[in-house]
């Protein structure tokens, strides 16, 4: 079956590069100058202690024994413990993953839900002001620093006009809603600048095709025309796009959730480097990465089922 | 819809290119070797022979893209820049301000006349610190993409041109970096390397080659099946030869293109890395740190977090004008 084979084509083709970068962020360690035993533990750390670090890490071992030693680690699920909180990583992790991947579904959510009006409207109104006004807005966001227009919106709508609480997460989904909505609408605004121009790209397209044409021609008025014929293979695009943004969304959580205090994987990576807590900083890094790759994983397998002429690729 | 027939395969990481926000799709600037990303031109129609790119100003504010007359994105991002560097290099001179003079008395001053943006907590004058801190990321904003671009268009050229065991290791590598999110890659190099402009460079260009990588590699597989390569190779000039000197040039528009608003990306990210305090060390006014120290003063203080900011989407602006402006200008050469 073709689409089986597709898909384990896939997976195949993403194994190889996930083992690949466990080894680069492995090596993302090396780059501490000095010892890396010595940096973690601190200045006044005995050197007892950065010895029996350096038993445990193998640092007197050849590095491919290196490498074993954490790959075996992180399989058996030992990913250290946070200096910082002094508990395990795997105990904090959880909760962490919950609210970065809230924000990051929440601000793809709100982006289409930005983005699908405003590319109908700059499409149907091709050249005229609408869509010129459109697509300038669509400019402003691109240029301007995620975090900056994040404290724009806190100012704003947090501090002067208080709809909006200006930090944490919430309790319960409603106030996580509530919480989120700053924060995702600032994670968005980029996402939602790209989509708007593809979709509004993607809808004109559409609309030059000789089946809709065919429509028009039939007698369809305008309205069913575009919700029925031409909004849908439109929209398909957006799957693929999301899974191709994503990888920024991630990016960009690291900042917003340090601007708006969230408890997320993004600020307690950033507290980590701060707090030369250094384990924790290369397994973050190791779960957004592999947290990335699957998510891209997981929308070129969805794709097919929407576009069928890709099964048969 | 006809840029999305790609099999789902196209979409992995190892056929896609994920570019930065904003960075070249961000403004319409795509290769033809991303067809997902690129649009098509509604103005001339798919018969003119080349990948027609829309971007904001070739659609906005030109009637037709084919008439040669002075580009008008062009122009205004052009002279955008230049006021910018004009600011950078004369305002410090002109500013009867020290960057870091501290002045107990006019403390967290709102915008007015003595202070056009105002002062900080220390008395600062802020327009005076935006000024420098424009000298300061349009600098690196310059610098930190002219590595990328000329080991990242080599690479990913030599990849494409000699294919084999050379593409292969190649593409692997630009693979596994992709893999990892830009900005969170970024921060942990720099996170183990320490603060400071040289570490921000050496992250930066660790990582942003890959895009210039792929981008040469696609135009290069397209350009060696010309006519003109295998005449060379007729006449016995040597490959790298050809690679060098015919291949590569013509290779390399899509990723000049990219490297107007890869200077944007680059903006961003030392601003956002200010921002987190893994970038430049205090007390030079970077505006990402700027804005990070302004945080503390949102109710009382709005200027002196909001200003830099002010001036990162200017500039994010011109240099994305400058870039769709020159992208226009080299799609009507029928590149």
């Amino acid at each position: 079956m073709p689409l089986l084979s597709y898909a384990g084509r896939r997976i195949g083709q993403t194994l190889p590069v996930a083992l690949l970068v466990t080894v680069l962020i492995f090596l993302l360690i090396k780059l501490l100058p000095g010892d890396p035993a010595a940096a973690i533990l601190g200045d006044r750390a005995s050197d007892e202690a950065v010895r029996a670090l350096h038993r445990q890490w193998g640092l007197d071992r050849p590095l491919p024994t290196q490498y074993g030693i954490y790959m075996r680690n992180l399989v058996t699920g030992n990913l250290g413990q946070s200096l910082r909180y002094r508990t395990p990583v795997t105990e904090l992790l959880p909760r962490r993953t919950a609210v970065t991947s809230f924000l990051v579904v929440y601000s793809m959510v709100l982006s289409i839900l930005i983005a699908v009006p405003l590319a109908i409207v700059a499409a149907t109104h091709r050249g005229r002001w609408p869509d010129q006004l459109v697509r300038g807005l669509i400019t402003i966001p691109l240029a301007s620093p995620a975090f900056w227009i994040g404290i724009l919106l806190l100012i704003l709508f947090a501090l002067e006009l208080r709809w909006f609480p200006a930090a944490g997460y919430g309790e319960g989904f409603a106030g996580h809603l509530r919480h989120l909505f700053l924060p995702a609408l600032t994670l968005s605004h980029a996402f939602a600048a790209v989509l708007t121009r593809n979709l509004r790209s993607a809808l004109i397209d559409v609309q030059t095709t000789t089946y809709v044409d065919f429509a028009r021609a039939k007698g369809l008025d305008r309205r069913t025309v575009l919700f029925r014929h031409v909004l849908r293979p439109a929209l398909l695009p957006i799957v693929t796009l999301v899974g191709v943004r994503l990888s920024y969304a991630i990016g960009g959580s690291v900042v917003i959730e340090t601007v708006f205090s969230l408890p997320g994987l993004g600020s307690w990576m950033v507290e980590s480097i701060l707090a030369r807590d250094y384990m924790v900083v290369q397994t973050l890094t190791l779960a957004f990465a592999l947290g990335a790759m699957l998510i891209n994983l997981l929308t070129d397998l969805i794709y097919p089922l929407f576009d069928p002429r890709v099964r048969m690729g | 819809m006809r840029g999305e027939e790609r099999s789902g395969s196209e979409w992995s990481a190892h056929g896609r290119s994920p570019l930065p926000p904003a960075a070249a799709e961000g403004t319409g600037l795509t290769a033809g070797r991303r067809p997902a990303e690129s649009r098509r031109s509604n103005q001339e129609g798919p018969g003119v022979g080349v990948d027609p790119i829309t971007t904001l100003a070739g659609d906005v504010l030109l009637a037709s893209p084919a008439r040669p007359r002075l580009h008008p994105g062009l122009a205004a991002g052009g002279l955008m820049l230049l006021a910018l560097v004009g600011a950078a290099l004369l305002g410090p001179a002109l500013s009867p301000y020290g960057p870091n003079a501290h002045d107990f008395e006019q403390i967290l001053q709102a915008p007015g006349l003595a202070h056009p943006f105002g002062t900080d907590n220390f008395g600062r004058d802020v327009l005076t610190r935006v000024l420098y801190g424009a000298a300061i990321d349009l600098r690196i904003g310059v610098l930190a993409v002219l590595f990328p671009f000329l080991f990242g268009s080599v690479v990913g050229a030599a990849a494409g041109y000699y294919g084999g065991w050379v593409d292969t290791l190649v593409m692997r590598a630009v693979d596994v970096i992709t893999a990892v999110p830009f900005l969170v890659l970024v921060i942990a190099i720099v996170a183990f390397l320490g603060p400071g402009e040289v570490n921000i460079f050496v992250a930066i260009g660790g990582v942003g080659w890959v895009t210039y990588s792929r981008l040469v590699r696609g135009e290069v597989l397209r350009e060696k099946n010309l006519e003109y390569v295998a005449a060379g190779r007729a006449l016995g000039f040597r490959r790298w030869r050809l690679l060098l000197g015919h291949v590569l040039p013509n290779a390399v528009p899509p990723a000049v293109i990219f490297l107007a608003s890869d200077v944007v990306l680059v903006i961003l990210t030392t601003a956002s890395l200010g921002f987190l305090g893994l970038g430049v060390r205090p007390p030079a006014p970077e505006w990402g740190m700027m804005i990070s120290d302004g945080r503390e003063f949102l109710s009382n203080g709005w200027w002196v977090a909001t200003m830099p900011g002010f001036a990162c989407m200017y500039t994010g602006l011109a240099f994305i004008l400058l870039g769709d402006g020159i992208a226009d200008l080299l799609r009507v050469r029928g590149q």
